[in-house]
């Protein structure tokens, strides 16, 4: 399902290539008792663990990517190859038409990085010191920097901020400057491993305010990793879905949603629920993914079984006292596509 | 020439933020130096305690083992002044914080070296400035165009030498997680270096010499000052220099070559 990239396109269009990509870690072999990990002091024994697996999709310049999958499926491992942070087993990566490992300072002029739980900037000093530095180290003209911190200041909502060192910042007004501070050397790409992890949801709301403003404005190119669902369905059009570190789908966000979205959710209020700790009758379809004493949530196949037969099921056993359908988010797409892949291994 | 001109404001820029951090907090800047100061005083007091006692050791007396010694701590505080960082690697790599500087269009090198000065490292260096004065004066060694042609060189050469062998050892934490142990025992090693290498056993004196060259840090140069050794000594600093950059500056790369980075 992946799209192979097309050698023949130009650059434009093929922003970023990834071609086979492939990513082992050694690791050593957990012993279990001491006597055998001390014996393993001096004869390491050595599993490999494939991180990423035979990976290929292209990215055109202004996209905007979701790259999503459950924890360990390789995703922050492929931003960091795509970084030029980590060196593939296997395999090509072409950004902007040079391989980053080989050629890092010149790739990372071009690129601006976001890590959710990794700051870039300078613990002991004001905000506004280091991104002087980072003037320095990107070698921004004065007026450029000038104009793109005050702009960003404002996106962002980080004027008070600038003179505060970062340790005493909060969590959300620390990610809030990393985030502008990615942007200050104007970026073709910008990479943002996890980038509103456990921010509210007002900080959440700025930094995507953000991220969509520079994608429409200066087509900047994004490549978002996020266990937030809501993250990748406003910012992203596109969504490449990896699993055990291959791509699963790499597709169109409406149109995976239309694809998968046969699934409907339906939930009943009840006065008590005939099921609880009993099990629920299998009917052809019908799913239950939540019950409690005076609650129960079904999934259902729309096209083998239709809402009312299910409230008339129901309604035998107890009486309803509410009702709520809706089609399911994409986090519940995910979710089950995630499942059936994991089964189909 | 544009690129050294990048490096030479980049560094400035590092010695601002050090600067910075120096003044956010006093007070450990304070024991720090303290500290600093009384670990290379302690194991000078013992040699000199030695030397006086038995008037000298094998053919150097006190003033010459001064000289070495000065040497010795000079070199150690412009690394501890400006390349303490490398002592920074394990903690880098096993924390995965090395991510941040592969993502930045600088040298990595000076990106590490640039995270921390120790400008109270400074003062030491000033102290054990006074100490090799002293000891030259009272060795009635001349003062010539001569012998400050050789302590520049031997400024630059030994601290290439001492630093890149702290950076070989600490990038071996690459490949090792919580190698740093290996790179502390090099350390400690080193304290040999600050006695005169010629009364210890052969073994040990070639040791120093071509496997691990701590003796240009202080014991070879400090026998050329004091007429003990000849012009060779000038030849072979720059050389042994040459050799441990290169090999430091092939690990470091093979290392970064290697790094894994952490789970995030």
């Amino acid at each position: 399902m992946s799209r192979i990239a097309d050698q023949n396109t130009n650059q434009d269009s093929n922003q970023i290539q990834v071609r086979h990509l492939v990513k082992e870690y050694k690791r050593k072999k957990n012993k279990g008792n001491v006597r055998k990990a001390l014996a393993g002091m001096f004869r390491p024994d050595y599993e490999v663990l494939r991180a990423v697996d035979n990976i290929s999709f292209t990215i055109g310049r202004g996209e905007a990517v979701g790259y999503v999958g459950p924890n360990g499926s390789g995703k922050s491992t492929t931003i960091k190859m795509l970084c030029g942070i980590l060196t593939p087993t296997e395999g090509g990566i072409l950004v902007n038409g040079i391989v980053p490992q080989q050629e890092r300072m010149k790739n990372n002029k071009k690129i601006g990085v976001v890590f959710g739980n990794r700051s870039l900037l300078w613990w002991d000093v004001p905000v506004i010191e280091s991104y002087r530095l980072f003037q320095r180290l990107y070698e921004i003209p004065p007026n450029r920097f000038k104009e793109n911190l005050d702009r960003f200041t404002e996106i962002m909502g980080i004027g008070p901020l600038l003179g505060i060192p970062e340790r005493q910042l909060s969590l959300g007004q620390k990610m809030r400057c990393n985030i502008a501070a990615a942007f200050l050397h104007n970026p073709e790409i910008v990479y943002l491993d996890e980038p509103t992890i456990g921010l509210d949801s007002e900080s959440k709301a700025s930094i995507r305010e953000c991220i969509r403003r520079m994608n429409e404005e200066e087509k900047t190119t994004f490549i978002v990793t996020s266990h937030d669902f809501q993250d990748i369905e406003t910012l992203c059009r596109r969504i490449i879905l990896i699993n055990h570190g291959r791509v699963v789908v790499d597709d169109d966000m409406q149109k995976v949603k239309l694809d998968f979205n046969r699934e409907k959710r339906i939930q009943f209020e009840v006065d008590s629920n005939p099921w609880y700790h009993k099990g629920m009758p299998s009917m052809e379809g019908v799913r239950i993914t939540d019950e409690k004493p005076h609650s129960i949530t079904l999934e259902y196949d729309v096209e083998k079984v239709s809402s009312i037969h299910i409230m008339q099921q129901v309604s035998k056993l107890c009486e309803i006292k509410d009702v709520a359908i809706s089609g399911r988010d994409i986090e519940a797409i995910i979710r089950d596509i995630i499942r059936k892949d994991n089964h189909s291994i | 020439m544009r690129r050294l001109w990048y490096y030479a404001r980049l560094w400035k820029g590092y010695m601002r933020i050090g600067l910075l951090i120096l003044v956010q907090y006093p007070a450990d800047t304070v024991i720090w130096l303290v500290s600093m100061i009384l670990r290379e005083a302690s194991g000078f007091l013992g040699v000199v305690t030695i030397a006086n006692v038995a008037g000298g050791l094998g053919n150097w007396n006190l003033y010459e083992i001064c000289l070495l010694f000065g040497l010795c701590a000079v070199v150690e505080a412009i690394g501890q002044a400006f390349f303490d960082c490398v002592w920074e690697i394990s903690g880098s790599v096993r924390k995965g914080t090395m991510d941040v500087i592969l993502v930045r269009p600088a040298a990595p090198f000076i990106q590490l070296l640039g995270r921390r000065f120790h400008y109270p490292a400074l003062l030491s260096i000033i102290i054990y400035g006074a100490v090799i004065v002293w000891a030259l004066a009272h060795l009635r060694i001349a003062p010539g165009v001569g012998m400050l042609l050789f302590l520049i060189e031997f400024i630059v050469c030994a601290t290439v030498i001492n630093s890149g062998i702290y950076t070989i050892f600490n990038s071996f934490n690459f490949w090792i997680v919580q190698g740093e142990d290996m790179a502390v025992l090099v350390q400690t090693c080193r304290e040999f270096a600050k006695y005169p290498l010629a009364v210890f056993p052969v073994l040990i004196r070639s040791f120093f010499t071509f496997i691990i060259p701590f003796g240009f840090v202080g014991f070879y140069p400090a026998a050329f000052l004091a007429g003990k050794a000849g012009t060779e000594v000038v030849l072979t600093l720059p050389l042994c220099a040459g050799a441990v950059g290169l090999a430091a500056a092939f690990i470091w790369k093979k290392g970064l070559g290697s790094y894994d980075s952490t789970g995030t």
